[in-house]
């Protein structure tokens, strides 16, 4: 029996004296706005007035030095040309001296006052347009809709004794009919699904799409989801120009969650994104289409302030995307060239490009036909071509890493995913994930789950060159993965073994799950990159009409994704199924990063049982924390780190057990917050806080957090504080 | 990706699809058609031209639209039916604004005009329903979804001129930006929108107000721009370009609106030229408008300007929504303005649509370079396929 024992602690109750300062912003925009950065961002504005008044006034005091130096060497000129003796001269000599340092300081002290002027106008519109995004960024609706009637029918399936099958949904059905059982083309097809965050609500929507168009539900019970709105396929086709029976295909749909805005990428037919307000996930607004030259998936990339587009349908470059400006949804620009990302390295310009996915360090990686690489699309860094340091933009990106693998370079491949813990014998931030997507009902030749190390392979920090090249870096094949022969596998005698290629796939801890078309969806297990493991499978079998019992359509699996405890399978045929995983490894990422990264979602803690810590939970595990750890007081404008610390007391009589703290909260996720306000310096201490090899009785562990202030960071008067969740859990019980 | 079975788009349109970034073929001048039935139908569709008639630019809204009534009964009028212009003077005053709209909302099937912006933003609030396309004034506060639900801008906002100029900037990969300006309240404010919006890259590297252009080109070099950015008048644009040149500068060089003109390259000299220049689409800037200006030249006896051919621009697509409803019908018509058809493009090639505010999606600015003496088109900012 596997349990698990929980309890909440608040942490660090610190009190910070009100003093503020001027902080010392980061370059900005980057990363999520917040209120913490609109304060900085308007600090920083004031300073630069400040400062742009002073230099702009000594400038001015330069040039009426510089005047009365040009009238004084004007005088002294015409006095030694007038009367021409040893000090007339002299005298003109040194006013002419005097004059030239006078430029020089006015030249000077006017290019700083128009470097202060520019940096104060910049700082200006920054806090502006940070304030403005901030009004952007909404908490949605604090009033519930009413729900819409879905199919909810949970039918035997095949699976694991790890994983259970708990909830199924199928929202908006297609236009052009009903869902007969053995006709999958006319049933609800969602290629992807995404989630986005309420924070008013206090639970989490989610939107699928594909050939209704958009479905919306209420995971306000995240097992069962509440069909609650749609978008139809005709309604996207009215803004398109097209008279749609079906909107095409939208895979690995990406959302801004923190402005409730869904981007459905469209390539059947014209080209684009159909953009979607969800402020009232009740009420959706299809806001437009913005006309692109890809569109079989999109990403969000820089706080959602572009968008990445690719697919097929532009010739003649390598690996392409389409760059779209989106910070105004009014007004986008997608710009008429198209980026190259080049994931092949070299100068083939065939094939197309899948999918683009930002990991943990904001580099974007393009998976297409070759291989998969990655690149910076923010901040200062190496351009190989150059050897300078520029500004990477979404327009203009700096490579970052990757390629072809070994091995494996004609393959098609389909999404990556960049690993930033250390797994096995490879370091932290060393492993890609990729799939390879190849349909066929040979499972020995169909399309793998690949695992590949980056050695050899960043651009910078291994000196590759910049341009295509005949003999390209390749990433090492580590290992790879196919369902044929595992447990679960899918044989129908009348249409042969089911499509097994493998499909979109997402991380928690060291476990992924996998979508593999008709063989369902499979876990595996990571923890050693060499030898990935299936640990679980899911799939849905097809079974006629009998009796009052309806059909059951089979699996048909796109994609398989993470979230919260559930993992949530967008099926081809069947809508959506819910299925509960309860084996874990590894230890969660505090954000989520698959397609995009959205800070204010977390993958959330591993399924644990009902009940609470120490009472109804088995008496084989049991935690009880001691006095919450608190700081004390914050003092601001001072560079400190503080450190606090409490007593966790465990009783284990399993084989061994690891106890962990986690900041399982949607907002300022590793930081303590004031209200609106955050610190920036993430709490430390959080993760694994002692592993058990045997069981134990009354062991007290402590736990110690550190919180470092910096002299810049600005402090706002009140208690800052997180209430973490401490998990003791065991695989061997 | 997986491929589903079966057709998932009725091809009931035929749409003409005209490429991202490329223009739209010229309106030439139209084939004579026949209406059906051997004649147009009794009676006129009527639009309506609001503007300050006594003034050169009312005129030439007018002239822009009795343009396009013409050419669009060549064609067969709309509905069957010849195309009639009633023109009402504005004053350029919110009074003769709303008592324009109130004359014309009674007769017309929509309305373009606008050129001063308290005439139109008065007569917008006026139309009661019937659609008005403000061609002129750009000033955003103009119009709203709210207040004036069938009034839209078809001219780009400041602030549109601006972000064509920050997409250019992004074009152009520039990564250190200097701005300069006259010191006059719209050229500060554009060079502070620019700064601002093109943030985080280009980095900005000097902002200064152009008093001296000695002083103003040594303190600009000393801040190491790869791109220059000038908001003001054409003749100190023109001087400075040429003093940056001179100097060493051999960067970017972009100018706003106001320096398409022959002043900013006699003032530059041969520096003008590879200099570039956002401005909105013109007869005199844009190849695709030759026919319309010649049309233009033979019915009126001089050239046209950029009122005359937003005007009539304005008139095709009232027409065209009055076509997809079937008939006149404000309210019909007006949601038909919000929807027309892909195969409806403007001169620079591309959709009309507007945004939830009122305002142009897709502006009509431009990027022109210098060739020679002349101004060509570089970049037609066209973001919509």
């Amino acid at each position: 029996m596997r349990v698990h024992a929980r309890v909440a602690a608040v942490v660090a109750a610190a009190i910070a004296i009100a003093a503020p300062g001027i902080a010392q912003a980061a370059e900005l925009p980057r990363g999520p706005v917040t209120a913490q950065t609109v304060a900085a961002a308007q600090a920083e504005a004031t300073a630069a007035a400040t400062a742009a008044t002073e230099a702009a006034r000594v400038a001015a005091e330069a040039g009426v030095a510089l005047d009365a130096a040009k009238a004084a060497a004007t005088t002294a000129a015409a006095t030694a040309a007038q009367t021409p003796t040893p000090e007339n001269i002299a005298a003109a000599a040194a006013a002419s001296a005097a004059q030239a340092t006078a430029q020089q300081n006015f030249d000077a002290k006017t290019a700083a006052s128009t470097k202060a002027a520019a940096d104060s106008t910049a700082a200006a519109a920054n806090a502006s347009r940070e304030t403005a995004s901030l009004a952007k960024v909404d908490k949605g609706t604090s009033t519930e809709g009413t729900p819409l009637a879905d199919d909810t029918v949970l039918p035997p399936v095949e699976k694991s004794d790890n994983v259970a099958f708990v909830g199924h949904a199928r929202g908006p059905v297609a236009v052009n009919g009903s869902c007969p059982a053995y006709n999958p083309t006319k049933c609800p097809a969602f290629s992807a699904l995404n989630f986005l965050h309420y924070e008013n609500l206090g639970y989490d929507i989610l939107v699928a799409n594909g050939t209704p168009g958009l479905g919306v539900w209420s995971l306000k019970d995240p097992e069962h989801p509440q069909y609650i709105a749609s978008i139809s396929a005709a309604q996207i086709g009215a803004k398109t120009g097209e008279t749609l029976t079906q909107f095409w295909e939208g895979e690995n749909m990406t959302v801004d969650s923190r402005r409730k805005i869904a981007y459905l990428s469209k390539d059947s037919g014209k080209k684009g994104i159909a953009i979607v307000d969800l402020k009232d996930p009740w009420h959706p607004v299809l806001v437009g289409f913005q006309p692109t030259q890809l569109g079989h998936t999109a990403t969000c990339l820089n706080d959602c302030r572009f968008i990445w587009q690719v697919g097929s349908g532009v010739s003649q470059r390598r690996s392409a995307v389409a760059v779209t400006d989106i910070r105004d949804i009014e007004h986008p620009f997608t710009y008429s060239n198209v980026f190259e990302a080049a994931v092949r390295r070299t100068s083939s310009t065939s094939g197309s490009t899948h999918s683009v996915d930002v990991d943990f360090d904001g580099v974007a990686w393009v998976s297409g036909s070759g291989g998969a690489r990655g690149w910076w699309t923010e901040g200062l860094h190496k351009d190989t071509a150059t050897g300078a340091m520029r500004y990477a933009t979404p327009y203009d990106p700096l490579p970052y890493g990757g390629g072809s693998v070994a091995g494996n370079t004609g393959l098609f491949m389909h999404n990556a995913y960049h690993v930033p813990q250390a797994l096995g014998d490879q370091a932290a931030g060393d492993v890609m994930l990729i799939t390879n997507e190849n349909n066929t009902t040979n499972c020995a030749t169909a399309g793998k789950f690949i695992i590949a190390s980056l050695k050899g392979t960043r651009d910078v920090e291994d000196n590759l060159p910049a341009g295509a090249t005949t003999t390209p870096a390749l990433m090492p094949l580590l290992a790879s993965y196919t369902t044929l022969g595992k447990p679960g596998e899918f044989i129908d005698s009348r249409r042969a073994i089911g499509d097994c290629s493998a499909h979109w796939f997402t991380v928690k801890g060291n476990i992924v799950a996998l979508g593999n078309y008709e063989q369902g969806t499979r876990f595996i297990d990571i923890s050693d990159p060499r030898k990935p493991e299936q640990v679980g499978y899911f799939r849905v079998p097809a079974r006629a009409a009998s009796g009052s019992d309806p059909a059951v359509i089979s699996s048909n699996t796109a994609s398989a994704i993470w979230h919260g405890k559930y993992v949530y399978v967008s099926d081809y045929a069947r809508g959506i199924d819910v299925v509960k995983f309860s084996a874990p490894k590894g230890t969660t990422q505090p954000k989520t990063c698959w397609n995009s990264c959205a800070d204010n979602q977390t993958m959330g803690d591993w399924a644990d049982t009902t009940g609470s810590a120490g009472g109804s939970v088995s008496a084989t595990l049991a935690l009880t924390l001691g006095t919450p750890a608190s700081f004390g007081a914050f003092v601001p404008g001072v560079a400190r780190e503080y450190t606090a610390t409490t007593k966790a007391t465990v009783i284990s009589t399993a084989g061994d057990a690891t106890l962990t703290a986690a900041d399982t909260s949607s907002t300022a996720n590793g930081h303590l917050v004031n209200g609106a306000f955050t610190l920036p310096q993430p709490l430390q201490g959080l993760g694994v806080v002692k592993t058990y090899s045997g069981p134990v009785s009354n062991d007290e562990a402590t736990v110690t957090f550190k919180q470092a202030i910096g002299a810049g960071d600005a402090l706002r008067t009140g208690s800052y504080s997180k209430t973490l969740t401490f998990t003791l859990s065991t695989t061997n019980p | 990706m997986y491929r589903l079975g079966g057709a998932g788009l009725a091809g009931a349109l035929a749409a003409l699809v005209v490429g991202c970034g490329g223009g739209g073929s010229s309106p030439a001048a139209p084939a004579r058609t026949v209406p059906p039935g051997g004649g147009f139908k009794p009676g006129n569709v009527t639009f309506g031209v609001l503007a300050p008639l006594e003034t050169a630019r009312g005129q030439e809204v007018r002239q822009g639209a009795e343009l396009a009534a013409a050419d669009l009964d060549v064609r067969g009028g709309v509905l069957g039916q010849r195309v009639k212009i009633v023109a009402e003077d504005d004053g350029c005053t919110a009074g003769g604004g709303e008592a324009a709209a109130l004359k014309l909302r009674a007769v017309a099937a929509g309305v373009v005009g606008g050129v001063c912006e308290d005439a139109a933003k008065a007569a917008a609030r006026a139309m009661d329903g019937v659609p008005l396309l403000i061609t002129s004034a750009n000033a955003p506060g103009v119009v709203s979804a709210k207040r004036t639900p069938t009034a839209y801008l078809t001219n780009g906002t400041p602030y549109q001129s601006a972000l064509a100029a920050v997409h250019w900037l992004a074009y152009s990969r520039a990564q250190k930006l200097a701005v300069l300006t006259d010191d006059d309240r719209a050229s500060a404010a554009l060079g502070k929108e620019v700064l601002g919006l093109s943030a985080p890259v280009p980095k900005p590297v000097s902002e200064q107000v152009v008093e001296d252009v000695d002083v103003s080109v040594k303190a600009t070099l000393a801040a190491k721009p790869d791109t220059v950015y000038w908001a003001g008048a054409p003749a100190r644009g023109g001087e400075l370009l040429a003093a940056l040149r001179d100097a060493g500068f051999d960067g970017t060089f972009v100018a706003s609106a106001a320096s398409e003109s022959p002043e900013f390259i006699a003032a530059a000299g041969a520096a003008a030229d590879g200099a570039y220049v956002i401005a909105p689409a013109s007869p005199q800037n844009l190849p695709e408008a030759a026919d319309f200006t010649a049309r233009f030249k033979a019915k009126f006896g001089r050239e046209p300007g950029s009122d005359a051919l937003q005007a009539y621009e304005g008139v095709r697509a009232l027409a065209q929504a009055v076509t997809q409803s079937g008939k006149v019908e404000p309210e019909r018509n007006a949601t038909e303005l919000t929807q027309l058809d892909p195969s409806f493009e403007t001169l620079l090639g591309g959709e009309l649509a507007f945004a939830s505010d009122h305002t142009v999606k897709y502006d009509n600015n431009l990027v022109l370079r210098v060739d020679g003496t002349a101004f060509v088109v570089e970049n037609t900012l066209r973001s919509d396929g």
